[in-house]
């Protein structure tokens, strides 16, 4: 399967993900290859409905999903997921880019 | 220093090994002191350790080369030689998934906030007694 293709795959199964949460209103799904070969690194972030739910525990609960409807096999090839909350995500953007590096 | 030791770090396999005991031993004081974040800084250091420790020995060498003194612990699982051992065990792989998700050495930095209950579902991601990462890589330390 070439990269973009299997990016789409991925980045559909995680709306199919968040479809199944009436409360939950995505704002970004960004999926990009990690620097290893064959390897994607996932960012989630959510406007609204991740308040109440703790950080490791949505990562798992996308990460299960992806695995029944894509394969252990293609979940694996997903090195880093975060799920975050836009207020979280705003933080990473500016550890994400160096900055104290 | 010559050619060769330019391009390696300083600090011996046997180094390596002694820190991995220092930090562990830092790390379950942290988890006792109920220090969450520091805990979980120290938790991904060990991770760290553990590869580096078993990139030297899968090269048979005294000395990491310093192309590998970077904190990126999937490039480092990568460069293991372990990484399909890990592929093949779905649960082992999660586990090594929520860490290298969850740490970056920019908690160095941060006042993160990391409660009780993260920090033990980073425990139980380590040193689960099947599938923790730690447990499966404590075999090549």
């Amino acid at each position: 399967m070439l990269r973009r293709e299997l990016i789409d795959k991925i980045k559909k199964s995680i709306y199919d993900w968040a479809n199944q949460y009436p409360n939950l209103e995505l704002s970004l799904v960004e999926v990009f290859p990690s620097g290893i070969p064959d390897d994607f690194n996932v960012i989630v972030v959510a406007k609204k409905g991740f308040e109440n739910w703790r950080k490791i525990e949505r990562q798992r609960d996308i990460a299960d999903f992806l695995s029944k409807q894509l394969g252990d096999a293609m979940v694996t090839k997903i090195s880093v997921l975060h799920a975050f909350t836009e207020e979280q995500y705003e933080k990473y953007e500016i550890t994400r880019d160096g900055a104290f590096v | 220093m010559n050619a060769l030791t330019d391009k390696v770090i300083a600090q011996d396999i046997t180094t390596l090994r002694q820190a991995y005991q220092l930090r562990k031993r830092e790390y379950e004081a942290m988890r006792t002191a109920g220090e969450w974040p520091g805990a979980v800084m120290h938790a991904g250091m060990l991770v760290e350790l553990a590869l580096k420790i078993a990139i030297c020995k899968n090269m048979d060498v005294t000395h990491l080369p310093k192309a590998f003194q970077v904190h990126d612990l999937k490039f480092l699982l990568y460069c293991s030689g372990l990484m399909n051992a890990f592929l093949n065990n779905v649960q082992l792989y999660q586990n090594f998934r929520d860490v290298a998700t969850e740490w970056s050495m920019e908690l160095r930095y941060e006042g993160a906030v990391v409660t009780a209950q993260d920090a033990d579902a980073f425990h139980q991601a380590l040193f689960d007694s099947s599938h923790g990462v730690l447990t499966f890589l404590s075999s090549f330390l």
